[in-house]
């Protein structure tokens, strides 16, 4: 009897201290990967990249301690707090889907049509409109100039911007949404800026395909402020630019 | 014979196994959904909205993970390099100075949301009062420079936006925290292995070595236990925001009651940190009065579903639940009352 009770909580308090050094070394590796080909600006703001590399290593190192410890049971029957298979499944949740599920940007799916272009009062852009030249303006800008310009000075502006294709459920079949997204520190923050395209083959593209929309633009009445549209407007499919979002 | 109580202890412990095992299918149909591979059509629109999901889940978490990690660092070095006393002497005795001291303490200690919890966790077990710890964990998120800053430069100076978030939270951590204190059985209301024992951490661990060596070892014990509230959180906080619009919520209403309730909402869907949600209150500024922006900029750092998760490491069920009790209609009072006064 007190044998086995003794070779049980061996064994298992060892197999705890194998498992859990693997998942934080995985996870260290994981964020060091993500960091390696670029997929992080995908999650987060850039400014942070620094920081998850640091706290890369640091999973790397404590993970390390943990895997150390399956070798002297002795610092560990001193008991870690008791996990079950729950815990596991959790912590195991963003190696699994971080790894085996293609990367991919906040794109269309998660478009939330009523709050496309919501004002951002107050919240300067870094060049706002400062540019004089509008075909060097972003989404942004543009979502800027829909509340700041008047119509007569936005007609006939040339347009050249790069987004993803979306289209809208109540959007004529001759226009698509040009979309990027803008982040303040992670995806979740996320808000999408967008300008409606008219373009004859709208329905040829499918959602969130990246383009390069030049045309010019053309203002119309709109659900609050005018709305800015592009017209004869040329679509170009590109790659999908390292940094999918924007950072006003 | 020593083995009787063992045999007890463990009983329990395999129902909770077996159990346990359940959460590996939502994770399997998680990774099924978001592969797309082998799905059946009627499931195949479904793919892209479950990997937007996980973008979204892969965000909060990477986004707070170095958070949690200083926390958890700072933590265990107090759990090693810092005595009983000397935490025990800086705090107040006295229940209504212990919480005023505590909900300023993040001034001096700034930490955001993520790292709030395990100091909260550490000071607690180190024997500060309960007072203190729950004022510090309410308030520490929005009491502490950065936070202030932004809010500043979100806001443009507006005083009642500034002033206001930092007079509220200091108001209702204080006064959540004093309630908290005047309960029965102080003890009960700490997670397990958070009461204050003489010597020893929560863990039970033999006494580590007072060395880099020892906060490292007692990193990983402390980085595992918070990970897996932060990681079923960003997980609900993803399937919200995945599958319930803002614009729905959005769209409830903006009467001086409803909109205090739908930006409340809204904070606990988007669980985004309190250094950058000042700059999301302001691009719902033009549509929500003062009192519904305030309460979103108020109750957002106290309870969303990614830190009040979190809050179960430190605190039990019993007392995250009435706190969340305490702080919703205090928050909501809060932001009706400014809605009506304020024009």
């Amino acid at each position: 009897m007190a044998t086995i009770q003794a070779y049980e909580s061996h064994s298992a308090t060892n197999w705890r201290a194998a498992i859990e050094g693997c998942l934080l070394v995985g996870l260290g590796a994981m964020l060091l990967r993500k960091t390696w080909d670029g997929q992080l600006a995908l999650y987060i703001h850039p400014r942070y990249i620094g920081l998850i590399l640091v706290t890369a290593i640091a999973l790397l190192v404590i993970g390390a301690f943990r895997l150390w410890l399956v070798g002297s049971d002795a610092a560990v029957n001193g008991g870690q707090a008791r996990r079950g298979n729950a815990v596991y499944a959790l912590l195991l949740a963003p190696l699994l889907l971080g790894v085996l599920i293609p990367a991919k940007p906040a794109g269309s799916a998660l478009v939330d049509p009523a709050q496309l272009n919501v004002a951002r009062r107050g919240y300067t852009p870094r060049s706002a409109l400062a540019d004089a030249d509008s075909a060097k303006w972003t989404l942004f800008e543009w979502m800027f100039a829909r509340y700041t310009l008047k119509p007569e000075e936005a007609q006939g502006k040339p347009v050249d911007v790069i987004g993803f294709v979306y289209h809208g459920p109540e959007q004529a079949a001759d226009e698509f949404y040009v979309v990027r997204y803008t982040l303040a520190c992670c995806v979740a923050d996320r808000s999408g800026v967008s300008l409606p395209v008219k373009f004859a083959n709208a329905n040829t593209l499918p959602d969130d395909t990246w383009v390069q929309v030049t045309g010019t633009i053309e203002s119309r009445p709109g659900n609050g402020a005018q709305e800015l549209v592009v017209i004869n407007s040329q679509v170009t499919p590109v790659a999908q630019p390292a940094e999918p979002y924007l950072y006003p | 014979m020593r083995t009787e109580p063992i045999i007890a202890a463990h009983a329990p412990r395999k129902v909770h196994l077996e159990l346990g095992w359940l959460l590996y299918l939502p994770l399997l149909l998680l990774l099924w959904l978001g592969s797309g591979r082998a799905l059946p059509a009627v499931f195949a629109p479904l793919t892209p909205r479950i990997q937007g999901l996980i973008t979204i889940f892969l965000g909060i978490f990477i986004e707070a993970l170095p958070f949690v990690l200083a926390g958890v660092l700072v933590s265990s070095a107090i759990a090693i390099f810092v005595s009983d006393r000397v935490i025990q002497r800086l705090a107040p005795k006295q229940a209504f100075g212990s919480a005023l001291v505590g909900s300023l303490l993040g001034l001096a200690f700034p930490v955001c949301e993520c790292g709030t919890v395990p100091t909260t966790r550490r000071l607690l077990h180190k024997g500060a009062p309960l007072p203190f710890g729950v004022a510090f964990l309410l308030a520490a998120p929005v009491i502490n420079p950065i936070v202030i800053a932004s809010t500043f430069v979100a806001f443009n100076g507006d005083w009642l936006m500034v002033g206001g978030r930092i007079g509220l939270t200091l108001l209702i951590a204080v006064n959540v925290a004093l309630v908290l204190s005047w309960l029965p059985r102080p003890d009960s209301l700490l997670a397990k292995g958070v009461a204050h024992t003489e010597g020893g951490c929560a863990c039970q661990h033999q006494a580590h070595p007072r060395s880099m060596i020892g906060v490292l070892r007692h990193s990983a014990e402390e980085l595992l236990e918070m990970s897996r509230w932060l990681i079923l959180g960003a997980l609900l906080a993803a399937t919200l925001q995945t599958f319930v619009p803002q614009s729905t919520l959005l769209r409830i209403g903006s009467g001086d009651v409803v909109s205090v309730l739908v930006l409340m909402a809204l904070a606990v869907v988007l669980s985004v940190c309190s250094t950058v949600d000042a700059f999301l209150a302001l691009a719902l500024s033009a549509t929500f009065g003062p009192g519904a922006l305030l309460a979103f900029l108020v109750f957002g750092p106290m309870i969303d579903v990614k830190s009040t998760l979190m809050f179960l490491t430190t605190l039990s069920p019993r007392a995250v639940a009435l706190i969340v009790a305490l702080v919703v209609p205090l928050v909501l009072a809060a932001g009706i009352s400014i809605n009506i006064v304020v024009r």
